[in-house]
């Protein structure tokens, strides 16, 4: 029995609907006095329970708006669940836009050191993988140059070769494997594959069924917020295709 | 996560927090020296002006004042005499009695060509008298020179000793009559205080109050329960790493691109000082010895204060990129942004040593406690920032109040005019503002070269203790909340 890694319990996410919020003290003051200070509230996530073994590769699937982006972030911590919890065990590594982290004064291998630190690496970590990430990321040279000389498929070269270079236990991947040229494409996908054939959980979103189905071994359908079905991926995603069959039929 | 923590963890964490402690005990005990002992008396008499002289003290003629010391060592000891600027030939012998043990403890005779107009002449103590506090001391002034060559000494019928302590039994007896009026005497002395026949005894106290509260902790954690000293001990020892990063990340960003760098660092300090020395000098230059340092110290202090905030007030809303993608601890952003400030202190430093050097200030032993009121500093800055970046969060209109706040901060802070000013209503409404606290005890080490009082360490670790409370705790309750609002 694999060590269960992540586990969802009973998940529910509640926003504040941008439009009527009070966003200065004087607004804030004005409502207050009126008395109306209720925002119109959305649940964004509801009652989302799954666990997730050691190894597994989770896809995520599901219309526009459906929660996908939200449910990982409150799986990497960025979010709290307005109610519920989620229980990890082992190092997340967020690839939900990459690069985020980054200082374009800086050079490039600054912002090695700079977003290792953000993701959670110690330096001595940093000091043994730096000649890994460089080579990986193909820049040469231009690592000691500013970022703000980069070109964007340089920059996320780099983004990717410092979030991928250590072996995390949980990779969250947020539709970024188009990377860099299809040289670097090709080789991107395949440590993506060599880290899920290591045993690092993968969670995953994609509009792409293919590649879902190619990947994953289990899928999670959002729709709405709601959890329509959790199981093994070929089963979802026939469910899932029926569904937009019909959705797209109304 | 508590079962990382082993036996081990536990001890080497309190050995070097009683190693730490202890160290500080023995430097704080180095630095103050002397002052744990004595300090200067409340019951000094300060020089004060005369109004009636006795007549000249001719051979046989005496005056004689007794009053009683309100201090427990007396250093100094004069009356005021005068010549009325003749070249005379006659004597003025001065004697200090202790009444309460009966012996003359100090004679001395003056000369009267030395004596010139209305000047004090002091009596030698050459070893400080100790004990004297509510002893009875009568001053004996008597002259053997003929009529219209003998000195004088002086006396005011005002009343110029406020301290009734003093005035208690005092009296003014010339030539056996009794007179009203006081003889224009001053002495200095010092009081002794408590803390230093006592001080091994309280660090003993310390330390052990110190590892009982430790080991309450530390089974606390142990068990399970949540333990604020442990989380915050692990969440630095987690994230030192980034914090660093981030720190150095601000300062090399900083300055990068413009030409003169991290000597702006320097400027920025040395400029505001020129220009506000320029402009203030002229009126408060009376009333302060050294006005460029008084000035500076003050200036170094609360830029760091009003920057560190700054800096703070944006940290969530400016980083709600990284926010929204990475989870790092919230706290991270604010702190990190105040530590760098805190860079930009220590360099600020730099002239203000210049400026005291130049000006001839000297570098007492007391400079060893500067760090200590720095990093209380620091903390404050810390506390204050998390409150205002939180609410930042909610309100964008917290900069432009923050802008203001400042500006209205500075100018109610001693900063460049001195406290004496001020009327007394307002001076005890100083006492509300936080930054006082921190600037006073500064200016002690830097002007006066002595290590503040004990109490001004307490007040210091106390406002920063509340700032970081109110700020932590705010903060905490907020955070969840952030990124639906940035």
């Amino acid at each position: 029995m694999a060590k269960t890694m992540i586990s969802v319990k009973d998940v529910s996410l509640k926003f504040k609907i941008d439009s009527n919020r009070a966003n200065s003290l004087k607004e804030f003051c004005v409502r207050w006095l009126k008395k109306d200070l209720h925002s119109q509230e959305f649940w964004a996530l509801q009652n989302i329970s799954f666990d997730v073994k050691k190894g597994d590769v989770i896809g995520i699937i599901g219309r526009n708006g459906a929660g996908k982006s939200t449910l990982l972030k409150v799986i990497s911590g960025i979010m709290k669940p307005t109610t519920g919890s989620v229980e990890v065990n082992g190092n997340i590594v967020p690839m939900l836009e990459l690069g985020s982290g980054f200082d374009f004064e800086m050079t490039g291998k600054e912002n090695i050191y700079l977003n290792g630190a953000i993701l959670g690496y110690t330096k001595e970590f940093i000091d043994e993988k730096y000649n890994e990430i460089l080579e990986f990321s193909e820049l040469g040279e231009f690592i000691q140059a500013p970022l703000r000389t980069y070109s964007s498929g340089m920059i996320m070269r780099l983004a990717f070769s410092i979030a991928c270079i250590v072996k995390p236990e949980i990779l969250i991947v947020d539709e970024i494997l188009a990377v860099g040229d299809a040289n670097f494409q090709e080789k991107s996908r395949k440590r993506m594959l060599e880290l899920m054939s290591g045993g690092t959980t993968v969670f995953f979103v994609s509009h792409d069924i293919a590649q879902i189905n190619k990947m994953c071994n289990k899928v999670v359908w959002l729709e709405r917020g709601k959890m329509q079905t959790v199981g093994k991926t070929k089963d979802v995603i026939k469910e899932y295709q029926s569904f937009l069959g019909i959705a797209s039929e109304n | 996560m508590n079962k990382v923590f082993k036996t081990k963890n536990y001890i080497r964490i309190y050995c070097i927090l009683i190693i730490g402690l202890l160290c500080f005990i023995s430097i704080f005990y180095y630095s103050c020296g002397e002052q744990l002992y004595s300090r200067d008396s409340e019951g000094n008499i300060k020089e004060f002006g005369a109004t009636n002289d006795t007549g000249e003290l001719t051979q046989g003629s005496k005056a004689e004042q007794i009053f009683t010391s309100d201090t427990d060592t007396i250093q100094n000891i004069g009356v005021m005499a005068s010549n009325y600027g003749r070249e005379i030939n006659g004597m003025l012998k001065l004697s200090l009695y202790d009444m309460t043990e009966n012996k003359l403890i100090s004679q001395k005779e003056f000369s009267g060509k030395t004596l010139g107009i209305n000047q004090y002449a002091f009596l030698d103590i050459n070893t400080p008298l100790a004990n004297m506090r509510g002893h009875t001391l009568k001053i004996t002034a008597e002259g053997d020179g003929q009529p219209g060559d003998s000195p004088t000494v002086l006396y005011s019928v005002e009343n110029h000793i406020d301290n009734q302590n003093i005035m208690q039994g005092a009296a003014l007896n010339i030539n056996g009559n009794e007179t009203a009026g006081i003889m224009c005497i001053t002495m200095t002395g010092r009081d002794n205080v408590w803390t230093g026949p006592n001080y091994w005894k309280i660090a003993l106290l310390a330390m052990i109050l110190a590892s009982i509260f430790y080991w309450i902790a530390a089974i606390r954690y142990a068990r399970g329960k949540r333990d604020y000293i442990f989380t915050i001990y692990q969440a630095l020892v987690k994230y030192k790493f980034l914090i660093r990063q981030l720190v150095s990340r601000d300062f090399k960003v900083r300055y990068k691109r413009s030409v003169l760098g991290v000597l702006w660092s320097l400027l920025n300090p040395m400029l505001m000082m020129t220009v506000q020395y320029m402009v203030f000098s002229q009126i408060f230059k009376s009333d302060i010895e050294n006005y460029p340092v008084y000035l500076l110290s003050g200036l170094v202090v609360f830029n760091f204060f009003s920057e560190g905030v700054g800096q703070a007030l944006t940290s969530i809303v400016g980083n709600a990129s990284l926010i929204t993608k990475v989870y790092m601890p919230k706290y991270v952003y604010p702190v990190t942004r105040v530590l760098s400030s805190g860079i930009n202190l220590l360099m600020s430093l730099i002239p203000l040593v210049l400026v005291a050097a130049v000006t001839h200030e000297e570098f007492t032993k007391a400079y060893i406690m500067l760090p200590y009121f720095l990093i209380c500093l620091v903390g404050f800055t810390i506390g204050f920032g998390m409150l205002m970046s939180a609410l930042m969060v909610f309100f964008r209109d917290v900069q432009f109040l923050w802008g203001i706040l400042s500006l209205l901060w500075m100018y109610l802070t001693p900063i460049f005019y001195p406290l004496s000013i001020l009327p007394d209503s307002i001076k005890n409404g100083m006492n509300a503002n936080p930054m006082i606290y921190y600037i006073t005890p500064v200016r002690d080490i830097v002007l006066e070269g002595i290590t503040p009082e004990p109490y001004m360490f307490f007040q210091c670790a106390v406002i920063t203790a509340i700032s970081l409370i109110i700020g932590g705790f705010i903060f905490k309750k907020a955070q969840d909340k952030f990124i639906f609002y940035i």
